[in-house]
């Protein structure tokens, strides 16, 4: 497994990292910069953009990873349903106008080997 | 279910709205964010900052609906396809007690049931030794019409 396809394939779970690392030094550089003076209206700036900053981007990475979740859990109904239909014990969608919808038709879906547990 | 989202169509849970309402939601957290930066460092004068912190807390608690409302329509949209793929499933189990010789109208039960039901209920669907019977039959055999497929009629 080369490090570009496992890239393509987990980059919310990258960003996620990415953004729970970039949350935590902004944090920090918050802390430290508020820490340094006395002076309030010195502090504000550091409130925003090492407090608030550091929120949003945890947040961000909170999303990343939960919505990567969603969608291994998106495509593997997504593969039951397909051997379903191909097995016949669920009659295919009724899609007017075509017949049964066979996998190769789906060029759209980008399957996602890695995660797929 | 599978109608809204035929089989490997749809790549994601999320619609394209859904998804944009997200963008625009995380978009108005970062213009918040720079603003309130950009505000309390062009001056030193805590009460002209605090309008700005009240900005960027405003715009950061809009990204943050943002985010929980997209994973809920994901768990949302993920549920309900899976519902609509396991009631397939048991369609497809009475299907295949259809197939034994029970016909669609026909009230059945098992003999170690106690309640009769219609053959198309999810509580016989793939039940084993499945028959059918009148329901003067089945209420002889001591047996109840089923509360949820309401063999009786609803009356
Ligand atoms: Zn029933």
């Amino acid at each position: 497994m080369d490090i570009v396809k496992y890239t393509r394939n987990q980059w919310d779970r990258i960003g996620a990292w990415l953004c729970v690392i970039g949350g935590a030094v902004a944090l920090l550089v918050g802390y430290l910069g508020v820490s340094d003076t006395l002076n309030t209206g010195e502090q504000m700036p550091y409130i925003v953009s090492g407090g608030m900053v550091g929120l949003f981007l945890l947040g961000l990475g909170a999303l990343l990873w939960l919505s990567a979740d969603l969608r291994d859990e998106w495509r593997k109904l997504d593969a039951i349903d397909r051997h379903l239909v191909e097995t016949n014990r669920l009659p295919a969608p009724s899609a007017e106008g075509s017949d049964v919808a066979s996998p190769e038709r789906n060029g759209q879906v980008v399957p996602r080997e890695v995660s797929l547990r | 279910m599978s109608a809204t989202h035929p089989v490997g169509v749809a790549p994601s849970p999320w619609t394209a709205g859904q998804r944009l309402v997200l963008a625009v939601l995380l978009v108005v957290g970062v213009g918040g964010l720079l603003a309130g930066y950009t505000g309390t460092s062009g001056t030193l004068r805590v009460g002209h900052q605090v309008v700005w912190i009240d900005l960027a807390g405003a715009a950061l608690l809009v990204s943050g609906a943002g985010v929980i409302l997209f994973l809920t329509a994901g768990r949302r949209a993920i549920g309900q396809r899976r519902l609509g793929l396991f009631g397939n499933v048991v369609e497809g189990g009475a299907a295949a007690a259809l197939a034994t010789g029970v016909a669609a109208g026909d009230l059945v039960s098992a003999p170690t049931m106690t309640k009769y039901h219609r053959a198309d209920c999810s509580f016989v669907a793939g039940k084993a030794g499945v028959v059918a019977a009148s329901a003067a039959g089945h209420e002889q055999a001591g047996r109840r019409p089923c509360g949820v497929c309401l063999p009786g009629g609803d009356a």
